[in-house]
């Protein structure tokens, strides 16, 4: 067992444990204002102090990690699904007319950042939580479906693959049973590179307030809010700052380490 | 004076030996072979040398050339010796160079890297070294890439930026394993006339006792990390001392018993099967260029009989074979098994009776599954999966020579002989008539080779099975067919009893192969 490994799951379980308490509880109601309590440093009662409103930061950031999971997870999610299975028929039918037509549809999508789709979607929807869903997900599309066909690219030349097809497999099963189970390492370790990107996007997003609104707490607008008054007091944008890097950190690590201990080749070994 | 003196070198990782108390010694212009399984240490041995070993591994003992000792050489002294002193060649000339610089760049960088010259006077160098390499400047321009040249002439750069630098010793692991027979014997041709002309010392690494023979002045034995036998190549072949020794060429000449059961019945018909690529178009608009890969062949497998095709790389048996296991579609001709057409929409029941065995030990199975259900995935052929499937993977890992146990475990467990066993097992496991055996035996150590061709041998007359045997090795060849085809771009240009074709071949090609196939003496 890595250490990398212990660190990144310590860290990512720390992240959804503070999102799922924050569904019932919160050390202070964040929908709360007390003025009077505004800006102080952390203290035995505001364990990491307040916000220029007086709200509690532990509270705020328990209740943004639930946003910026929530995004990330959907996000991804919504990559994979369509991502995915694009990737693998590309590659099955590889130099086809069908292969043509999704990677350069992929391209077309790459060709817009993020933040283009974002604003596109705001125009017409107008600014919340599920357009920077959309906006992530839209984008992890093309991603997942390259690593997919790369990574099935380099299969289909194997051996094994040939040796599915004299058993008479189909393209499809050969895709579902061979193809997709040994393309898992580099799905899961892009899958954990876009979800802390999917995290630092809906940052992003909600920073230039094109993600979730007030009074959803988000770790970007925290961010945002808090850049007047840095400084005032600094641990207002601090701690946010450290919430997106420990999370982001975690989730890296936690990918590096789950591909490694996800290679039957590695099992057994030195047990 | 002795150039290279290995006293008592002995490696290990972490707390494996890898190597223990190897000795060796070289004179200036001597030749020696170092000849083993895979697995022996003799890679180990070349890259202990060359102060290459890998992270982790941990060398002592002595290794004295041109008087100082290899081994306690710091990396610095040692990027002085490596290239400049000691040349070295690898056996993968597909990757031994960087694709994105020239040749004539790769070979004068060698140069420039060791001070030995300036750009322009490395770039001429390297010209005068690839000509001597049989890359003439008429043909060969310094600005090619090395993906505009064949495998042979891509070990020939390998070669000439070795000797860019007039090394005392040139290391050679396996140069030739990779190549064809008639490029083997080229290279090894060149590498010859290259020692004796600029007076080299060359340490030939290589699992084939055949391409020692002849080649070098003496021979050096491994077996598991250690030399088990040294001398004059000559009286190490005439009378091998090591029961290892003996045991090697013992396997390296091992014919299996056959019982030739040939039938009159046929069983695959093939009417002058052509295939054909389309190439990418040469300008915009242009029609397709076709290259036909598989010109016109025609032959016939009756009902238990071995069939061998052989041909270098290029000369379309792969693709063929594709073809006669249905897996692409033919642009002309025929192909029939009992009598019903093969194509890529044939129906499964039909391909259940149509299996076959790959080269790559490794590549051949998904890593991710335990072994009964890589056995068991041909079952998808019949209508439903049989209720004893495990049985009946038990009884085909018996047959093979293994334990029902195997089973459930992963592949990753097995040697590259187990591999083929395994492989074998799945293919007998739909009870097919034709087995495909394409390369099946070439990526094996000889006695794991003589092994698996007694059980093939032993199989085809238990179950009364028919091979289409593909290779480019004639010794095996020779060992398990009963007739023979050979192959050279896309036609079959002679055909008849094994026997007959490779003692009497009649077609010009057959003997160019026959000649260039390197052979144990007597």
């Amino acid at each position: 067992m890595r250490p990398g490994l212990i660190l990144g799951a310590v860290l990512t379980l720390a992240a959804l444990l503070a999102a799922g308490l924050s569904l019932v509880w919160t050390p202070y109601d964040i929908g709360t204002l007390d003025i009077a309590a505004k800006l102080q440093g952390p203290s035995a009662a505001h364990w990491l102090g307040t916000d220029h409103f007086g709200r509690d930061i532990v509270s705020m950031l328990m209740a943004g990690a639930r946003t910026s999971i929530a995004v990330a997870v959907v996000a991804v999610g919504i990559g994979i699904t369509v991502g995915v299975p694009l990737g693998l028929i590309a590659a099955a039918r590889a130099g086809g007319w069908l292969d043509e037509v999704i990677m350069r549809g992929n391209d077309l999508i790459f060709a817009f950042p993020s933040l283009v789709i974002a604003i596109l979607i705001t125009a017409v929807f107008g600014p919340s939580a599920l357009n920077a869903i959309l906006a992530i997900g839209i984008f992890n599309i093309p991603v997942f479906a390259r690593v997919a066909r790369g990574g099935a690219l380099g299969l289909w030349t194997l051996d094994y693959i040939r040796a599915a097809r004299v058993a008479g497999k189909g393209t499809a099963r050969i895709s579902a049973e061979h193809i997709l189970p040994n393309i898992a390492n580099l799905l899961i370790v892009q899958g954990t590179i876009q979800f802390s990107l999917g995290i630092l996007a809906e940052a992003g997003l909600s920073y230039v307030g094109l993600g979730a609104q007030p009074p959803t707490a988000s770790w970007g607008r925290m961010l945002a809010e808090a850049q007047t008054m840095v400084t005032l007091a600094p641990h207002v944008a601090l701690f946010p700052g450290l919430a997106i890097v420990a999370t982001v950190l975690g989730l890296n690590l936690l990918g590096d380490g789950l591909r490694d201990a996800l290679d039957p080749r590695s099992r057994g070994r030195g047990a | 004076m002795t150039l290279l003196r290995v006293t008592d070198l002995s490696v290990s990782i972490g707390t494996a030996p890898v190597l223990a108390d190897v000795s060796l010694a070289l004179e200036p212009g001597e030749t020696l072979g170092l000849v083993g399984e895979s697995g022996s240490g003799k890679s180990m041995t070349a890259l202990a040398l060359m102060g290459l070993l890998p992270a982790g591994a941990r060398a002592t003992g002595r290794a004295e050339f041109e008087g100082q000792d290899l081994l306690a050489l710091r990396e610095r002294e040692l990027c002085k010796v490596r290239g400049a002193r000691i040349g070295m060649i690898f056996q993968e000339p597909m990757t031994a160079l960087n694709p994105m610089k020239t040749i004539g760049d790769q070979v004068a960088e060698t140069l420039t890297t060791h001070g030995a010259a300036t750009r322009s006077e490395a770039l001429a160098i390297a010209r005068k070294r690839l000509d001597r390499v049989g890359l003439p400047a008429e043909r060969f321009g310094l600005g090619l890439y090395p993906h505009e040249l064949s495998g042979g002439q891509r070990q020939r750069v390998c070669i000439a930026l070795a000797i860019a630098l007039r090394p005392a010793l040139l290391i050679a692991d396996e140069p030739t394993t990779a190549l064809d027979v008639t490029t083997q014997a080229q290279i090894l041709d060149l590498l010859q006339g290259l020692v004796a002309e600029e007076r080299m010392a060359l340490l030939l690494i290589t699992h084939d006792l055949a391409v020692v023979a002849g080649r070098t002045a003496r021979v050096a034995v491994m077996q598991t990390g250690r030399v088990v036998e040294t001398g004059a190549t000559d009286a190490v072949f005439r009378a091998p001392e090591a029961n290892y020794t003996r045991a090697l060429f013992a396997a390296s000449a091992h014919v299996p018993h056959r019982v030739p059961s040939v039938s009159t019945d046929p069983l695959l018909e093939l009417q002058e099967v052509r295939r054909e690529y389309l190439l990418s178009r040469p300008a915009p608009f242009a029609p397709h260029p076709v290259l036909r890969a598989v010109d016109g062949v025609s032959f016939t497998l009756m009902r238990g009989e071995s069939l061998g095709l052989v041909g270098e790389s290029g000369c379309g048996k792969s693709t063929l074979t594709r073809a006669i296991l249905g897996l692409d579609p033919v642009q002309g001709g025929s192909i029939t098994l009992a009598g019903e057409a093969v194509s890529p929409t044939m129906p499964r029941a039909m391909r259940a009776g149509l299996q076959a065995v790959f080269q790559d030990p490794y590549g051949s199975f998904d890593p991710r599954w335990r072994v009964e259900r890589l056995v068991a995935e041909p079952f998808h052929l019949l209508p439903a999966r049989p209720v004893d499937w495990r049985d009946r993977v038990a009884a085909a890992l018996v047959e093979v020579g293994l334990r029902p146990e195997d089973a459930r475990r992963h592949i990753h467990e097995f040697s590259g002989g187990q591999r083929q066993r395994i492989a074998i097992a799945r293919a007998l496991i739909t009870r097919p008539a034709l087995i495909v055996l394409d390369e099946a035996v070439s990526a094996l150590d000889v006695r794991v080779r003589a092994q698996v061709l007694d059980l093939l041998a032993a199989l085809q007359e238990s179950h009364g099975l028919s091979y289409l045997f593909v290779s480019h090795d004639l010794a095996v060849v020779r060992a398990i067919t009963d007739r023979v085809m050979v192959m050279q771009a896309g036609r079959i240009v002679e055909a008849g009893a094994t026997e007959r074709v490779l003692s009497a071949p009649t077609h010009a090609y057959t003997r160019s192969l026959l000649a260039a196939a390197p052979r144990l003496p007597g």
